[in-house]
């Protein structure tokens, strides 16, 4: 289930919010497990026994570490850490990369291993490197291990943020699982943003993901450089609608029912770098691997070349986080190529240049990477790359596609600027006067109704019979 | 004061979330979307094995879209709202100038490949039963009114598909941007619908006899307007009020023959090629030949011993009445639904001309065509 659909808001929503609000306070972490269960299962039935394993595995081994801790072993911790952190490593690299795997293999060595074809479970790369965390965190003496598999099944598999993240730390939430305390303003701000979020993903994320689907379909060397220029322009924007979209869905579902999820967007496109940009972009991933591979790699205190290999080693990994082919690979290391130079190089010349020139560069550096993420064909990414410095600067459907899109795309741009977000700071600042309260519910409601029309609009779809 | 402005705001959203399933609930189920021309879905069987499989679920989804309330207005409203942030292409159809809608057809859907298969296929027909072929393809109103398009709009340059037609087609070929260069003033397309008119088909069947040596012109025939509000499959795609509806006119002989239809291999008959019924429907375009059939048959009052096999799409629908004065008998094949031997078929009816009139489009994406054409 996605929550951009008609099940989800008009039939699962409202009937796991009365649910929720009917229940007395300790059932509430259970209806929570019970609702993300069907949730989960929606879409993938069968996969829901990889998530439960997921579940059960870590909550037992969350037990045993910390049993080996108080006890003093700490060889047994470790080796109950390893076994959780190779289970889980073991179970996404099975179901992630699995077929990528075999294919480079055959291409390799000329096997002829049939791949498995299996559809990737839902969330797979978020609950594993959640559950991943919690053991970890434990080991370090984090945090105590969670006792109840009904609070622990919620934390894994809470549906707000299964699907596509804020990747929540347990230490995070730990507290908010305990206890919380839901409250009218606090659900009024979650559902203005998860309103918010909606509309992100569906008015502006699909409009612009049609103008990129249209021009990225032309063969790249047809393009004009100008109208390669507009689609790549409109693929990054539409990746930051829909990503950050769908977390703010997460954030705004969280705080209905009383939680607090960390941000994961932050204006990346007002970075000034790219290392600036992955402190802004999905930053809950940034987060997990700073955390779990950077930091005990040595991070960057090992020397200059140890440094560089650390950057290399997450770069890559982030990349192909993002996906089981090789050009993930690729625009992982790009950054990490990017970040190292920085670090090493240009980051105190780009404190000194003007800050324009600056973001300049960030976005720059931003859009040329999302052209490599959007082609998984290395091959044809590669001639849109060249469209995009070479041949006719304008042609044909450059005017149509500037005529058409450009009042969206300029909007878009703006918007993730975040101009609106220095404005409502001074507005949250202010003592809300109820002229503000009515003018933010007419915001909301506006919102919402234009979301329901491309909602609907979508899934209209006249049968035409007259093909032969 | 705050908390209960709080739980006003509160109220006001679970309130927008139930209303629509609760409306849902009490009102029935709507069968029949006219407009979308399709069934729509019903509630899902529920059963164990359909749950674990996840068709129940997809069944679900589809049910809760299809059955959601005001489905029309809410797909007007985005119409609407695309239009406004500047876009000029709603659901793959193109806003163009004067109220035209025009379906797009994008550059990389053409397969050269199918359209050398096709003509091929065509070719073999007329070869090998020795008999004349005439193929007249319709362009889409891309390429007439190419005018009408938003400005710079990608579209498939159907001039290019034209052109291998013409040099791999050795029989009668009808080309229709010749004879509709010259007409500024009539309507060729409708404005919302993907068909040509009856104008540009009766300027097309005077040319196809023109080229087989007969002198008919446009003035030999009188008309009468049928209806001035229809609103076709492109306004399906749309739905804006702001489109504009189309007149239907309907051309006639003074005097024309007398003639028998007998549809789906008799399985129907009647004394007329049109179904004044459709006119009171949506889909008005369906008053000639009532829409598609596999196969049907014209008995006309001429006696020449010239029996046409035509093979055809929807577009022939207005263009086969004006052959009932040029053939004895006239056998219309539908090669998308027609299940037979092609080949017992015309032993039977003795054809000895075809005639292969479809849309352009159809000629370079359909497989229909060459698929019983080489089943033979």
């Amino acid at each position: 289930m996605v929550f951009s659909s008609t099940v989800f808001l008009f039939a699962f929503l409202p009937s796991v919010l009365l649910l929720y609000y009917l229940c007395p306070r300790q059932l509430r972490n259970g209806i929570l497990l019970l609702a993300s269960l069907v949730f989960y299962s929606w879409g993938e039935p069968v996969y829901i026994l990889v998530m439960l394993f997921s579940t059960v595995f870590d909550y037992i081994n969350g037990l045993l570490i910390e049993r080996a801790l108080v006890q003093g072993r700490r060889g047994r911790a470790r080796a109950v850490l390893i076994c959780s952190v190779c289970g889980n490593l073991l179970i996404l690299g099975f179901f992630k990369y699995g077929d990528f795997l075999v294919k480079n293999l055959n291409a390799l060595l000329g096997t002829a291993i049939t791949p498995l074809d299996l559809p990737l479970p839902i969330g797979i790369s978020f609950y594993t490197f959640q559950t991943m965390s919690y053991t970890i965190d434990l080991y370090r003496g984090q945090g105590r291990a969670q006792r109840s598999l009904v609070d622990f099944g919620a934390f894994v598999a809470l549906f707000p943020q299964l699907v596509a993240g804020p990747i929540v730390r347990y230490q995070n939430i730990e507290a908010r699982l305990r206890f919380r305390r839901e409250s009218p303003e606090c659900f009024l701000q979650g559902a203005e943003r998860f309103i918010r979020g909606l509309f992100k993903k569906l008015v502006f994320a699909n409009s612009l993901g049609l103008m990129w689907e249209r021009i990225s379909a032309a063969e790249p060397i047809s393009l004009s450089a100008g109208t390669a220029w507009l689609g790549a322009l409109a693929f990054s924007l539409q990746i930051y609608y829909d990503f950050s979209g769908y977390s703010d869905m997460a954030i705004g579902l969280g705080k209905m029912f009383g939680f607090d999820f960390p941000e994961n967007f932050d204006h990346p496109y007002r970075a000034k770098s790219a290392s600036e940009f992955w402190r802004r972009w999905h930053m809950s991933l940034g987060t997990w691997f700073r955390e779990y591979v950077y930091i005990p790699l040595g991070g960057s205190r090992r020397g200059r070349g140890r440094t560089a290999l650390n950057l290399m080693i997450v770069w890559s990994l982030t990349g192909l986080w993002h996906g089981a082919s090789w050009n993930f690979l690729v625009w992982g290391l790009y950054f990490g190529l990017l970040i190292l130079g920085e670090k090493l190089f240009f980051q105190r010349l780009l404190d000194r240049l003007p800050a324009a020139l600056g973001h300049f560069y960030g976005l720059f550096a931003a859009v040329l990477g999302w052209v490599i993420f959007a082609f998984e064909d290395m091959g044809r990414g590669a001639e849109y790359l060249l469209a995009m410095f070479s041949g006719p600067l304008f042609g044909a459907d450059t005017g149509y596609y500037l005529r058409t899109g450009l009042p969206l795309l300029l909007f878009c741009a703006l918007l993730s600027l975040g101009l609106p977000e220095r404005l409502r700071r001074r507005l949250d600042g202010a003592e809300e006067s109820g002229l503000l309260f009515s003018a933010r519910l007419l915001l909301g409601g506006g919102m919402f109704f234009v979301s329901l029309c491309f909602l609907i609009g979508a899934s209209y779809n006249p049968f035409l019979y007259f093909r032969f | 004061m705050k908390k209960i402005r709080a739980l006003a705001g509160v109220l006001l959203f679970v309130l927008a979330l139930s209303a629509f399933p609760l409306v849902m609930l009490f009102t029935p189920d709507r069968s029949f979307s006219e407009n979308e021309n399709r069934y729509l879905s019903q509630k899902p069987q529920f059963s164990v094995s359909r749950l674990m499989s996840g068709e129940f679920m997809e069944d679900m989804e589809k049910y809760l879209d299809d059955q959601f309330p005001l489905r029309n207005f809410w797909t007007a409203a985005k119409s609407e709202l695309l239009l406004l942030s500047g876009s000029r292409e709603i659901n793959g159809v193109y806003w163009g100038a004067e109220g035209y809608l025009i379906e797009r057809w994008a550059p990389e859907n053409f397969d050269e490949t199918l359209l050398r298969e096709n003509i091929a296929a065509v070719e073999t027909l007329g070869e090998s039963r020795s008999m004349p072929v005439s193929l007249i393809p319709v362009p889409t109103a891309g390429l007439i009114l190419e005018e009408k398009l938003p400005e710079g709009a990608p579209m498939f340059d159907q001039d290019l598909a034209l052109a291998l037609v013409g040099k791999e087609f050795s029989g009668c070929l009808v080309d229709l941007r010749e004879v509709y260069s010259g007409e500024h003033t009539r309507q060729l397309y409708y404005r919302s619908d993907h068909h040509w008119t009856s104008y540009a088909a009766l300027l097309a069947y005077c040319q196809w006899r023109g080229q087989l040596g007969e002198n008919i012109r446009p003035g030999d025939f009188y008309s009468s307007t049928l209806t001035d509000s229809f609103r076709g499959s492109l306004y399906s795609k749309v739905l804006s009020p702001r489109c504009r509806a189309d007149g239907i006119e309907l051309y006639e002989r003074p005097g024309g023959g007398e003639y028998s239809v007998s549809y789906h291999f008799g399985k129907t008959e009647s004394a007329s090629l049109y179904a004044p019924e459709r006119l009171e429907e949506k889909d008005k375009y369906r008053f000639f030949m009532d829409g598609n059939h596999p196969e049907l048959t014209i008995s006309t009052s001429v006696k020449n011993g010239k029996h046409l096999l035509v093979l055809k799409d929807s577009f022939a629908n207005c263009f086969i009445p004006f052959l009932t004065e040029d053939y004895e008998t006239i056998h219309v094949v539908d090669p998308r639904y027609f299940k037979q031997s092609l080949a017992d078929y015309m032993d039977e009816k003795n054809i000895n001309e075809c005639l292969v009139l479809c849309s352009l489009q159809n000629l370079c994406q359909s497989e229909a065509l060459c698929a019983l054409l080489d089943s033979q």
